[in-house]
């Protein structure tokens, strides 16, 4: 009787306690990515809008200087009378193109080294392996201001500098994973069965490193944001009038007293992109990978 | 002409220490020959030497011929084509010898694909078929499981599956049931025996268990720290081992016997 009955209540507890906190969990996770797709998609959704229409030219200085919001100004206006909520639009346009271009640029050349590295045993790898830490130990935000002091500050020369520097950090880390992954006794199967190098990084190498590089690649997403919004702060970025919130922030700087709300505006739609990619990331990762689910 | 000719194979660590030491055998097409030898015996190294793809930092030296190809020092380019078509394996543990991303059926596609030039529908009623010749029960479901879904027996048939996909003329299975329990290795072993006595296909069998290998081959090469310590039928071996070594596994094989005669017996009536 007691045999019987033991099996039964470890199951009772296990299912009592197991789930509810399991899905307590899954409920933050869910509200994380809520809270990240409304974020990044209204943002995304603004900077898509951008492109098709404004409510005023960026370089209309018709407006009134540092007019407070109202009907005409929805956000007001800056300085020079332009109207400030057209230009975090346009921000949000040069945030998303720097912060993707610079990842884009990063993963075509970090993955492709760090798979060679990973590849390559022996010197080469060695030699590679040192370079990137040498690339690493220069902050991303000092290597790119080198190449756009070099290049001359335009977005295309901001977006290729940050994934520049970025593209170590990227190297590294799928070396190290491709080097897991190569490990692997499914690796040496796929060998056996007389699989090309070629299929096998496609196949297996691919699929399996993509899981913990895309969430670094999505992570540095939010470093490249912020990085290009610190240079253009410093006057490196896109030149106006396409100007990015960095720059915003840093021409409401004379005036934050008087008119808070030209540096508080990009400086919220800034956080608010940082923040809801990484929340994203964060409920994305645990739908796409099924072994932890 | 043999199928597989390996004579005075030597395999050298980085740090020059031999680790298979002079070991020569030949295998005749649809010959079967057990490797037997405890854990670092190099019986493993032997076997992944057959196909040039020993760990890396080893070094073969000797001469293994495949087919009628020299493999030792032949280039990687050569030995891809060899792979699969002429010889393939199965290894110990199936969960790590799966991608565990990749859905089962996808992954049997790919060697069938290769080595047999299905595509579109005739492929997936080939996968299916694949799946149904190693006697699994539903093979749609499995096709679109992934390894960690279905039971250690099943991977281990899904591997045996993608083994023969190539059609390879020599099968080496590498410990292929030590991971199974006692029920489960004597259905898989006797699942592997219909299949390569139905193909003709010649097999390398590598165990550490004698009793396993008796059931499989019946000649068998006993290895011990990387050298060939005795050869001959295996009857022969359990009746009258020449070597001390020998004769311990000799006496392994009756305690496995008797645990594998339990187990069937226990199967058995259901």
């Amino acid at each position: 009787m007691t045999g019987a009955n033991r099996p039964a209540t470890s199951a009772e507890t296990t299912r009592d306690g197991a789930v509810p906190s399991g899905g307590r969990a899954r409920n933050r996770r869910s509200l994380a990515l809520i809270v990240g797709l409304v974020l990044v998609g209204a943002i995304a959704l603004v900077a898509l809008l951008s492109i098709f229409w404004l409510p005023f030219d960026p370089s209309d200085t018709t407006g009134g200087r540092l007019e407070g919001p109202g009907l005409a100004h929805w956000l007001g206006t800056d300085r020079l009378g332009r109207d400030l909520f057209t230009q975090v639009m346009i921000g949000a346009r040069i945030a998303l193109v720097a912060g993707i271009g610079a990842v884009g640029v990063g993963a075509a050349i970090g993955m492709p080294v760090g798979l060679s590295a990973a590849f390559a045993a022996g010197w080469v790898d060695d030699t590679m392996s040192a370079a990137m830490d040498i690339l690493i130990a220069f902050p991303v935000l000092l290597l790119a201001m080198l190449i756009v002091a070099v290049q001359g500050a335009s977005l295309a020369t901001v977006t290729v500098a940050i994934g520049l520097s970025m593209s170590a950090i990227v190297a590294r880390l799928t070396r190290v994973v491709a080097k897991r992954v190569l490990a692997q006794q499914y690796i040496t199967a796929a060998r056996t069965s007389g699989t090309s190098w070629l299929s096998i990084v496609r196949q297996h190498v691919l699929p399996n490193i993509w899981p913990t590089v895309s969430v670094n690649l999505a992570s540095q997403f939010g470093v490249a944001v912020l990085a290009e919004a610190s240079l253009s702060y410093l006057g490196l970025g896109a030149p106006p009038p396409n100007s990015s919130w960095g720059r915003l922030l840093q021409e409401a700087q004379s005036t934050v007293v008087t008119a808070p709300l030209g540096a508080v505006a990009p400086g919220i739609a800034l956080v608010a992109l940082v923040i809801g990619v990484n929340l994203l990331i964060d409920g994305l990762r645990d739908i796409a990978d099924p072994i932890q689910n | 002409m043999n199928l597989l000719e390996v004579s005075s194979l030597r395999v050298m660590s980085p740090d020059g220490v031999y680790r298979v030491r002079d070991v020569s055998f030949t295998v005749a097409p649809g010959e079967r020959l057990g490797l037997i030898g405890e854990s670092g015996s190099g019986k493993s190294l032997t076997a992944f030497a057959v196909i040039g793809l020993l760990p890396a930092g080893l070094q073969a030296t000797g001469s293994v011929m495949l087919g009628g190809t020299e493999v030792v020092g032949a280039p990687e380019k050569s030995l891809v084509p060899m792979r699969g078509r002429l010889c393939s394996f199965i290894f110990q543990e199936p969960l790590t010898a799966l991608d565990p991303l990749m859905r089962l059926g996808r992954q049997l596609a790919e060697p069938i694909a290769r080595h047999q030039g299905h595509r579109g529908s005739a492929l997936k009623r080939a996968v299916l078929d694949a799946l149904d010749e190693v006697h699994l029960p539903e093979p749609e479901r499995i096709a679109n499981s992934r390894s960690y879904e279905i039971s250690g027996g099943q991977r281990q048939r899904v591997a045996i599956a993608m083994a023969l996909a190539c059609r390879p003329k020599l099968l080496i299975a590498d410990e292929p049931t030590t991971a199974l329990d006692v029920t489960v290795q004597a259905e898989v072993l006797a699942l592997l025996d219909h299949l390569v006595g139905d193909r003709d296909m010649a097999m390398i069998f590598v165990s550490h268990d004698l009793a396993v290998v008796s059931r499989m081959t019946d000649q068998a090469l006993v290895m011990r720290s990387g050298e060939a310590v005795e050869k001959g039928s295996i009857p022969n071996l359990l009746a009258s081992p020449q070597h001390p070594y020998t004769a311990e596994f000799a006496a392994g094989a009756r305690r496995t016997e008797a645990a594998f005669a339990a187990a069937l017996a226990q199967a058995r009536p259901e």
